[in-house]
């Protein structure tokens, strides 16, 4: 693993370079330099960039720079848009709103069930017995019937093992993707649990919002590697978490949750809290966010976006309308549309999750 | 403002090249780098900053003096009246125009910035980089950062069907 000094001279007697005031001279990049420039790269150039050589392949699939990566690079946003006339579609797009891919699907995707990390997604549409489980890298898709209409999707670690987890108010069952085996059952829920909020996946945990408390927590976890309930979190200090109207998310890599403050979800002020530590059940509030009362549903956090803590979310603001793309901007408190390029032309209902390198990365890491 | 003025501590940075920066010891500890050979007792009166030479250093003690906390160009006073918004609205147009340099003397700035450990200048110059060359073609890519294809033949068309997304 690794770069190796004598790979990373830069290039003072490239072709054609711009006026160098003291170039000519090679100068040598060290490894941390190297791993600071490509760890801003977009994705699709990350992904290109495995092909220059072996070391700067070994360096964009090393977990350590996967994680830095996340960090700091911005995601490519997974937009599905249906219309009547034409097949769905699935576009990749950047944060500028180039479009990387476009997949066609011959079925309408309705919504994401996770977005992930792996080159995997599942997707639901207007059949309540089947899901699609769609590759991102090949386009292909896997359909899997589903028991339950409750399910939660996401990635074991540290197996990678892509697992979907249906759920009923009496049973639990789990289905590994690719194997034969199918539905296995599997421990049912220690308690009851809110269907307002849908199961949230990040780093192989699947969390759940628990309705009432029990024990003073309120959320549940289960893990999909040892495919075992773990026990709950509480949630944040101070706040009525017995609401119905709670739900969870997963944003920039960590558990979120939405906490109506005052109103409810479709009018008052919102709170965005991360979990910021799984153990100890530490949550910080990240944005206190003024709904627009007039809106048909809640708003949908997507990213925390680099510019100045700016948070991307998509927000259904009217009840014959699609959902828009907005960003909130929490130091003047003001609300901009998505730059169009961004939200696309979309001509039918679209549902929208990000996605990160670890989506388009080998099975194996 | 006269007595805080008197009250700053002042070090000396010099350059390989023999040139001598006085700058306030709370510029220089911008840097992680100073301020761990300060805080440890390892720094003189003068600090010599080797590999770095004087117009780089003098370069990067700018982006230090502009990017100290609740000093810089505009002084004390400024925090207390100019909103943190327009404050931080203001440092990224400076900076901005700051990295519009030739890529020789903005891989010096990364160079500069990493044995310095200054975080901020580290981002911003390698995100710059990125900016440039996140659209250029792998044969482009190797020639500017010197790196030999080492892939047998069937070894890369392999790892590009893999990425072949990304090639589109």
């Amino acid at each position: 693993m690794g770069i190796k000094p004598s790979s990373l001279r830069p290039p003072w007697s490239s072709p054609a370079p711009p006026a160098t005031e003291g170039g000519g001279t090679p100068v040598w990049l060290p490894h941390d330099v190297v791993f600071d420039i490509l760890s801003w790269m977009p994705v699709k150039s990350a992904c290109r960039f495995k092909s220059v050589c072996r070391e700067w392949r070994a360096l964009i699939n090393d977990p350590g720079f996967v994680a830095a990566h996340k960090a700091r690079a911005e995601p490519l946003l997974a937009i599905a848009a249906n219309s009547c006339d034409e097949p769905s579609t699935l576009r990749l797009i950047d944060m500028d709103g180039h479009i990387i891919k476009v997949i066609k699907n011959s079925h309408p995707i309705l919504r994401f069930v996770c977005s992930s990390p792996g080159n995997l997604v599942c997707v639901v549409g207007y059949s309540l017995e089947t899901a699609r489980v769609l590759n991102l890298a090949t386009g292909e898709a896997t359909v899997i019937h589903r028991k339950f209409s409750f399910m939660g999707f996401g990635r074991a670690a540290p197996s990678g093992a892509y697992k979907m987890v249906s759920i009923s108010p009496s049973t639990c069952e789990i289905l590994t993707v690719g194997d034969d085996v199918g539905w296995r059952q599997t421990q049912p829920l220690p308690s009851s649990i809110s269907y307002n909020s849908r199961p949230v996946v990040v780093r192989g945990v699947m969390y759940l919002m628990l309705a009432p408390q029990l024990n003073g927590d309120s959320v549940t976890c289960f893990d999909l590697e040892s495919e075992k309930w773990n026990g709950g979190i509480k949630g944040p200090p101070n706040i009525q978490l017995h609401r119905f109207d709670i739900t969870l998310e997963e944003l920039n890599g960590a558990l979120c949750m939405l906490q109506p403050e005052v109103g409810n979800i479709y009018h008052g002020t919102m709170s965005i809290w991360l979990l910021i530590d799984s153990r100890k059940g530490v949550w910080i509030k990240v944005y206190s966010i003024p709904v627009d009362p007039s809106a048909y549903g809640p708003i949908v956090p997507l990213r925390i976006l680099r510019d100045n803590g700016k948070l991307l979310f998509h927000v259904t603001l009217k009840i014959d309308e699609f959902a828009v793309l907005q960003i909130y901007d929490p130091r003047h408190r003001t609300f901009t549309d998505a730059p169009k390029m961004l939200a696309g032309d979309n001509g039918g209902g679209i549902s929208f999750c990000s996605l990160h390198l670890d989506s388009f990365l080998p099975a194996t890491v | 403002m006269a007595t805080r003025e008197a009250g700053k501590k002042m070090i000396m940075l010099k350059s390989p090249d023999g040139m001598e920066f006085e700058v306030e010891e709370a510029v220089a500890m911008e840097s992680q780098t100073i301020r761990k050979m300060i805080e440890d007792d390892c720094a003189d009166t003068a600090i010599l900053i080797p590999n770095i030479n004087s117009k780089i250093l003098s370069r990067v003690i700018e982006y230090c003096n502009k990017h100290v906390p609740t000093t810089g160009a505009t002084g004390a006073a400024a925090s207390d009246t100019v909103a943190p918004a327009a404050l931080a609205e203001d440092l990224k147009i400076w900076d901005a125009e700051f990295i519009k340099v030739n890529r020789a003397t903005r891989f010096d700035l990364i160079q500069a910035a990493s044995y310095l450990n200054i975080k901020g200048l580290l981002d911003l110059t390698s995100q710059t980089t990125i900016d440039t060359i996140s659209d250029n073609s792998l044969e482009e890519i190797r020639s500017f950062l010197s790196t030999k294809n080492d892939y047998l033949p069937e070894e890369e068309q392999t790892i590009r069907r893999e990425n072949q997304w990304a090639f589109q």
